[in-house]
């Protein structure tokens, strides 16, 4: 399920609007009462939660989690259907924000 | 509707805490908040629990068990008397008396309970404590993190939002976690550890410096005599206290050997430097707790500590040191993580609606696969799955393949770790998918983990193509066999104490005791006042005695020990008149 969604966000949302928009959610599903609903919340902020975050779903739809941008590509041309097709641009501009890094 | 307790079951304390009117308050054991973990047998061979068994400790090492957090989810049976236990057993006996002193102080029964354990405690250790309470007849309703229980027992009393970094060093484990309150909302961003670094570490190193400067003195190796080392981990224990205030302690025990007296004086200069490694090593951790958060030490509003160890000014000095922030000790640091424990109680009782609390997993959990590495084959790799700082509950799932044509089965195996090798980091469990459809190899199989709310994981494998699965909550993993619940209970009902009624005879012999020894030490210093201005043969006599008083605390004798001091007295009121 689409991310932005999950939390209720236009796509162009900054980080103060999705960490806005999660932490009221938490506060209405809390985990102890509202687990599968808020297991689905947290990954969504998880995916979403900053600048560098975002741009890896935009690039590969891919979990956060991982880090290294070696791996990130790895599983992009690993996986049997590529699920978005990369423009020059993200990729440039991912590559930009790992060599800064 | 029935109290739930908060539990702080810890390595050298435990404590236990329950919700009033939306208030934490801690319930007194034995007439004391914080009682020792500590479990015996009394002369009679009867059961007694908390500061009894501590009193004794000097006096019958063999029969009693301390620090028992430390082998938890491990495979390691103790001895008490004459049978054995495990560490389930042993902390069950512990929870028991805390939910019995709850019980008496709320005046009705308790069957659940909320119960703490380090935020670095592994999946085998959280199963092992979760079997624990249920063998003491608590329904366990959460297993939470100790820091994070911290974090929310200290968010109660505040009203801004706020990072607050908590340094959680207790009596055998050490937790740093970094906390963001927002809104409400209590998120842990990031949790390390060291589940073997505790103030118990402290005693020994200071334990081995009392030994050696000994040892130079008199040639004799105290460490050899469980009995002398217990009595020198008293003294010691109580030095190191005593250099959270002062800058100098004495530790002095009389005929620790023999006739041979220890007189030592530390200074807390020195003792820092005995201890500086091991506080550099909770340091470390507080560092990568920080990179983990992607926070820089100004980020952080308040540095909380937390656990009695935490008192050592040394950690104060390095903290203000290197995060450039005052620690903070506004609560009660031995009393915090109960009150916490209690707090969340009260959530899950719906009771406390102002904090939602979100913790992490500090592990990373994944399997082993084949991989190709630089065109060679590698059978070692590990592949994560849930990484680190993922809040919890939650589920990963992952497709592998199979490796050759017609493979019938799949051997999983879960590892916990961040190293890249599974060799390198701590194997769980594995088991088997038999009966996989004959077909070439890249037969897909969904390997799915996930972690629940207590950070405990559960493992399901599935077929893709024809939906076969399996489904495993992981137990004690390679560490030893199942827990048997029903074994266990056996095993402590013939240990007995069960009932109230016979704890408390147990516990009231050991205040006797207690007042022998203070009886005894009194005697001994008016004794050696004396010494010097007698003649010889009053003090051979008075010699005689002393030793007959060492030599009845030597054996446990207590009678006898009520005798020879009946004696010493009549002696000593004739030689001080």
């Amino acid at each position: 399920m689409d991310p932005y969604e999950i939390l209720g966000l236009i796509p162009e949302a900054d980080d103060a609007a999705i960490r806005g928009a999660y932490l009221e959610l938490v506060r209405r599903y809390p985990p102890d009462h509202h687990p599968q609903r808020f297991a689905a919340v947290s990954e969504a902020y998880q995916i979403l939660k900053d600048e560098g975050a975002r741009l890896r779903y935009r690039l590969f739809n891919l979990d956060p989690g991982m880090r290294s941008p070696i791996e990130v590509l790895q599983r992009r041309f690993a996986a049997p259907e590529a699920r978005k097709p990369l423009t020059a641009e993200d990729l440039q501009q991912f590559l930009r924000q790992r060599a800064m890094q | 509707m029935a109290a739930i307790l908060g539990i702080d079951l810890g390595t050298t304390y435990s404590e236990v805490a329950v919700l009033r009117d939306g208030q934490p308050e801690v319930v007194p054991v034995d007439g004391e908040p914080i009682m020792p973990s500590c479990v015996g047998l009394d002369s009679q061979g009867a059961l007694i629990v908390g500061r009894a068994a501590r009193n004794q400790m000097a006096l019958a090492p063999e029969n009693t068990i301390l620090s028992i957090k430390r082998k938890m989810g491990k495979n390691e049976p103790v001895a008490l008397g004459e049978r054995s236990f495990s560490p389930e057993e042993i902390s069950a006996l512990i929870l028991r008396k805390l939910k019995q002193a709850a019980e008496a102080h709320l005046g009705e029964a308790v069957t659940q309970a909320v119960i703490t354990v380090p935020a670095y405690f592994d999946d085998a250790q959280r199963k092992a404590t979760q079997n624990a309470g249920q063998l003491a007849g608590l329904e366990v309703l959460r297993i939470i993190n100790e820091p994070t229980a911290a974090a929310l027992a200290y968010d109660a009393g505040l009203e801004e939002d706020q990072t607050i970094l908590v340094y959680d060093l207790g009596g055998g484990t050490f937790d740093v976690s970094l906390v963001v309150v927002e809104k409400g909302v209590v998120e842990v961003k990031a949790s390390h550890g060291d589940t073997a670094l505790g103030g118990d570490d402290f005693d020994n190193l200071l334990i081995a410096h009392a030994a050696e400067v000994f040892r130079e003195a008199n040639q004799v190796d105290l460490l050899q005599e469980p009995r002398v080392r217990n009595r020198l981990w008293a003294a010691v224990e109580a030095a190191k206290r005593k250099l959270s205030d002062v800058p100098f302690a004495r530790i002095r025990e009389e005929y620790l050997w023999q006739d041979h007296h220890l007189d030592l004086e530390i200074a807390r200069h020195d003792y820092e430097e005995l201890i500086r490694p091991l506080v550099r090593k909770s340091m470390d951790c507080v560092h990568h707790c920080l990179r983990d958060a992607s926070l820089l030490p100004g980020a952080v509003d308040r540095v909380i500590l937390v656990g009695g160890a935490s008192r050592t000014p040394l950690i104060s000095e390095l903290i203000r040191q290197e995060m450039r922030r005052e620690p903070a000790f506004e609560i009660n640091p031995e009393l915090i993580v109960a009150m916490g424990a209690a707090i969340q109680a009260g959530i899950l009782a719906g009771q406390q609606t102002r904090s939602v609390l979100v913790d992490i997993t500090p592990y990373t959990f994944g399997t082993q696969a084949l991989s190709f590495q630089h065109g060679e084959m590698r059978d070692d790799h590990f592949v994560p799955i849930i990484r680190r700082s993922t809040p919890l509950p939650v589920s990963k799932a992952e497709v592998f393949v199979t490796a050759v044509d017609e493979q019938r089965q799949v051997d999983v195996r879960i590892y916990q770790g961040e190293a890249p090798s599974v060799d390198d980091n701590i194997f769980i469990g594995d088991f088997l998918i038999e009966g996989l459809s004959k077909v070439p190899a890249g037969n897909e199989i969904i390997l799915n983990l996930a972690l629940d709310l207590n950070g405990v994981l559960s493992v399901t494998a599935l077929e893709k193509r024809t939906g076969l699965s399996k489904t495993v909550r992981m137990e004690t993993g390679g560490k030893g066999p199942e827990f048997d619940l029903q074994a266990a209970r056996r095993n402590l009902a013939e240990l007995g104490g069960d009932e109230p009624a016979t704890d408390e005879p147990g516990a009231s012999v050991p205040a006797d005791r207690q007042d022998l020894l203070t009886r005894a030490k009194d005697q001994r210093r008016r004794a050696m006042a004396l010494m010097a201005n007698i003649d010889e043969t009053d003090a051979g006599e008075l010699r005689l005695l002393l030793q007959q008083v060492q030599d009845a605390i030597g054996s446990g004798d207590f009678t006898k020990l009520a005798d020879v001091l009946t004696s010493l007295d009549d002696m000593l009121f004739y030689l001080e008149d």
